[in-house]
């Protein structure tokens, strides 16, 4: 006999989904028929419009009073960390068959699990519908459309860029505010964002070692855009340099012979400060062919929880699985297993070919109830090293929004746990769903130990590239603990700095030593790395030679060398590294192709953060910069210049 | 609260007479409209239809709308009158057939695998009256608290909780009726 308050899911479970064809129509329709209204309506009284303009700006300005925003100030301190996300929502209570109710689990940090399943309908459903749309892409991009607005005329400019002013001050301060309450209440998990300091300056002859850990992450830009396509600035901290360059494709020639690696450096001039020049250093892994590649054992560990109850979260993460499931091999298996507040295998371990499971699995995701992210974890990875055998690839890959909060998910005992598995053999990547709540510390973090990259998902689009490149990038490594150093000459160099990797700098020591943990690079992935470098005796140089360590001890013969790059990984399994060497001569090229499109995301990077080191550099600059670089096949480039374009206009307010 | 900012966002470029914010406004709602038709109406076919009557409607409606409440609320009550003309279309339609699910969806894939779902539910909505069902649809399929309902049913709450304790008394009274109580 079925309960009443089972009616809820069987209305879901007999629900259809839209006819994706009819929806486009219909939404085709209607914008046909809004802009023939409001050109009838322009053409006839351009003068109520100016009035109705008017109004709009003087509803704005009510709208962003602090009154709004409020919810913030009122939290007390046995707020939760995880309440970073969710406070942002309506604080309505579900209510319906209260009497009925009562088995929903209590969160045990006091938030009830209804208010969580309340996001579900607050949240949007624009970013994967989004790129969806079979027309015209130009009609179809936010960004044109904002881009657009800004030509339109003075009085629309005014009113529509009033409003967006406060907007992003708005959001900046509410991340600022949440992470600070967090803060208060623990520090290590509380900003969503980890708080980087920028990489400061070096001075050569003090310090002429830079050490750092190969990064492939690109979750970053994911965030960036999202926040830039809601017409957001995004918070500084959530702006990660290296992994806006590494989101881009770059063709660097390959590795020949048994070389994991190849390494390819230019020195060119910088385009934001004459005195100085850029190393700009690429590095491509092997790449491993489909067929020469080991079998892949999988555990996707799914979060079910209230919170991913919102169309940019669990309906995309279903899409983006089915999506995998088509590209992998019949040797291949996949496992899923689904937390919320309790753990379940939902597929055992099928072959990858297996359509109709994974189909029938997947389409029984629901979301619902709190987070018990541990437990999951522990589940998954028994799943996996049940299904691990000689020979073949494990891996789990946990997608979630982050929100772990219920169960012992202290961090630090989640990351030990995480790096006792890789150290065992299977290895844990990370795919984020979900643009504010997406809890981007804490994704990294477990990606780190995990040996995997954390991705964000915030499209179909996203999905397929994250999916099939990068995901199938890290599901076949060739080399781990993957470091690079470069030493600069103190004769020709007087100070440098590592434009990004700041929480991937490593000791100078840790870099011959192989118990020192580091990246992990996998088939085919680019690595890209820029210093900028000021010449001895440039008049960019910030700090003065000091007077009785300025006279070199002895002058070599090495003045045409800026500095030597090494880079160190092990194989697969292997306990002793390898090295690889290049000299960094002093050839300056002109920076074209590959190299400038890199060097252009880097300057926007550091724009983005507010970076001094760019000083008065403007996104105009940045613009004039891409507008020079070819396009590539996938509008990746496209999308930066739109991307730059936003942050102009926004910048600009 | 998040989806009101993106709405609000949008809004914004509607006002500036920009149909691509609209159009991105309707991608980003199209779904639960879909949705609430559906579960009113139990027919996809129809409900596609309401959906799309709703978008072209909101092209012109749309500069109307005050920001006096919710996008959504406001949103929803013309979901919701919508759905209503629909349903008594449909019911002049098939004059003898009081069914809520429609003969297609009992066929469908779908309803092969929830086909108790499905039952329970037809015998269910066949008994509610329209504006039951239209409750039932925000407050249960929505998941929407007795009072936000109100606003968008422009009723007090407590019509909204005495309909659902009616859709209550409805399906124990069915349970009774064939033995089966738990």
């Amino acid at each position: 006999m079925k309960k009443i308050y089972e009616l809820r899911s069987a209305m879901q479970n007999v629900t259809p989904e839209p006819d994706t064809s009819r929806k486009l129509v219909a939404i085709e329709l209607a914008k046909k028929s809004f802009a023939e209204n409001q050109g009838m309506q322009s053409a006839k009284r351009p003068i109520s419009k100016v009035n109705r303009l008017k109004g709009w700006l003087a509803m704005q300005l009510e709208t962003i009073s602090p009154k709004k925003y409020s919810p913030f100030g009122l939290i007390g301190g046995s707020a939760l960390v995880a309440s970073v996300a969710l406070v942002m929502f309506t604080p309505f209570n579900q209510q319906w068959f209260t009497d009925d109710v009562t088995a929903i689990p209590q969160n045990v940090n006091g938030v009830n699990a209804p208010d969580l399943e309340v996001t579900r309908m607050i949240n949007p459903d624009a970013p994967q519908t989004l790129n969806l749309g079979l027309a015209d892409k130009k009609q179809r991009d936010p960004l044109i459309a904002l881009k657009r607005n800004t030509q339109v005329g003075s009085v629309s400019g005014i009113s529509a860029g009033s409003a967006a002013i406060s907007k992003p001050d708005v959001i900046d301060r509410l991340f600022n505010e949440a992470e600070v309450l967090a803060g208060n209440l623990n520090e290590k998990t509380a900003s969503t964002y980890s708080k980087i300091k920028e990489q400061a300056l070096q001075i050569v002859s003090e310090n002429p070692v830079s050490t750092f850990a190969a990064e492939v992450d690109t979750a970053s830009y994911s965030i960036v855009r999202s926040l830039l396509r809601l017409g957001q600035l995004p918070p500084k901290d959530a702006v990660r340099v290296e992994e806006l360059i590494n989101y881009f494709p770059y063709d660097y020639p390959n590795p020949v012979g048994n070389d994991a690696f190849a390494a390819q450096v230019s020195v060119v001039q910088t385009p934001w400060n004459e005195n100085t020049k850029l190393v700009h250093i690429g590095i491509k892994g092997k790449e491993v062919s489909p067929d020469e590649r080991k079998p892949l054992d999988l555990v996707f560990l799914v979060d079910t929880s209230g919170s991913m109850n919102s169309p940019e979260k669990l309906p995309l993460l279903k899409q983006s699985i089915k999506l995998f499931a088509q590209g992998l091999s019949p040797e291949d298996k996949i496992a899923i297993v689904s937390y919320a507040g309790s753990s379940s295998v939902v597929l055992s371990p099928v072959s990858a070919d297996d359509d109709r499971a994974i189909e029938q699995a997947i389409k029984n995701l629901t979301s619902g109830g709190s987070t018990a992210g541990a437990e999951g974890l522990e589940l998954a990875y028994n799943t996996a090293s049940e299904m691990k055998s000689e020979g073949r690839i494990a891996r789990v890959i946990l997608a979630t929004d982050g929100d772990f909060n219920v169960g012992p998910s202290d961090p630090s005992e989640l990351e030990k746990y995480i790096s006792s598995k890789r150290d065992q053999g299977t290895f844990l990547s990370v795919l984020g769903f979900g643009v504010r709540s997406f809890n981007d510390a804490i994704m990294q973090t477990l990606a780190e130990h995990g040996n995997g990259i954390a991705s964000h998902i915030d499209t179909l689009a996203e999905a397929k590239k994250v999916l099939s490149d990068q995901l199938m990038g890290t599901l076949i490594p060739i080399a781990e603990d993957v470091k690079l150093q470069v030493e600069f000459n103190p004769e020709v160099i007087s100070e440098y700095r590592l434009i990004g990797y700041a929480s991937r700098k490593l000791n100078r020591e840790d870099f011959n030593d192989d118990n020192a943990d580091a990246g992990e690079i996998g088939s085919g992935h680019t690595v890209t790395a820029i210093y900028e470098i000021t010449p001895v005796g440039s008049p960019a140089q910030k700090v003065s030679p000091l007077r009785y360590l300025s006279q070199p001890s002895s002058s070599n013969n090495m003045k045409d060398e800026i500095g030597f790059l090494s880079i160190r990984h092990k194989e697969l399994g292997a306990i002793e590294s390898k090295l690889q060497t290049k000299v960094i001569r002093d050839d300056l090229v002109q920076a074209e192709g590959d190299v400038a499109f890199s060097i252009a995301v880097a300057a926007f990077g550091q724009l983005l953060k507010g970076d001094k080191y760019l000083g008065d550099w403007t996104y105009d600059d940045i613009e004039e910069l891409i507008r020079n670089v070819s396009d590539d096949d996938f509008g990746f480039r496209t999308e930066l210049r739109s991307l730059v374009a936003i942050a102009k206009m926004l910048g600009n307010e | 609260m998040m989806m009101s900012e993106e709405d609000d966002f949008l809004l914004d470029r509607i006002a500036s007479n920009d149909a691509d914010a609209f159009g991105l406004l309707l991608e980003r709602h199209y779904d639960r409209i879909f949705r609430i038709a559906f579960q009113v109406l139990g027919d996809k076919e129809a409900a596609e239809d309401v959906a799309q009557d709703v978008c072209i409607s909101l092209s012109t409606k749309i500069t109307s709308f005050d920001r006096q409440s919710k996008f959504t609320t406001w949103l929803y009550r013309i979901v919701k009158n919508a759905s209503i003309d629909a349903v008594r279309k449909l019911k002049t339609r098939n004059r003898n057939n009081e069914a809520w699910a429609s003969v297609t969806l009992m066929q469908s894939e779908a309803a092969q695998e929830y086909a108790e779902d499905l039952n329970w539910l037809n015998e269910i909505f066949s008994q509610l009256k329209d504006d039951l069902k239209v409750t039932v649809a925000f407050v249960v399929g929505e998941g929407l608290s007795h009072a936000a309902a109100a606003k968008i049913l422009e009723v007090p709450e407590g019509t909204v909780s005495w309909r659902m304790s009616e859709v209550r008394k409805i399906a124990t009274l069915m349970a009774k009726q064939e033995g089966r109580v738990s």
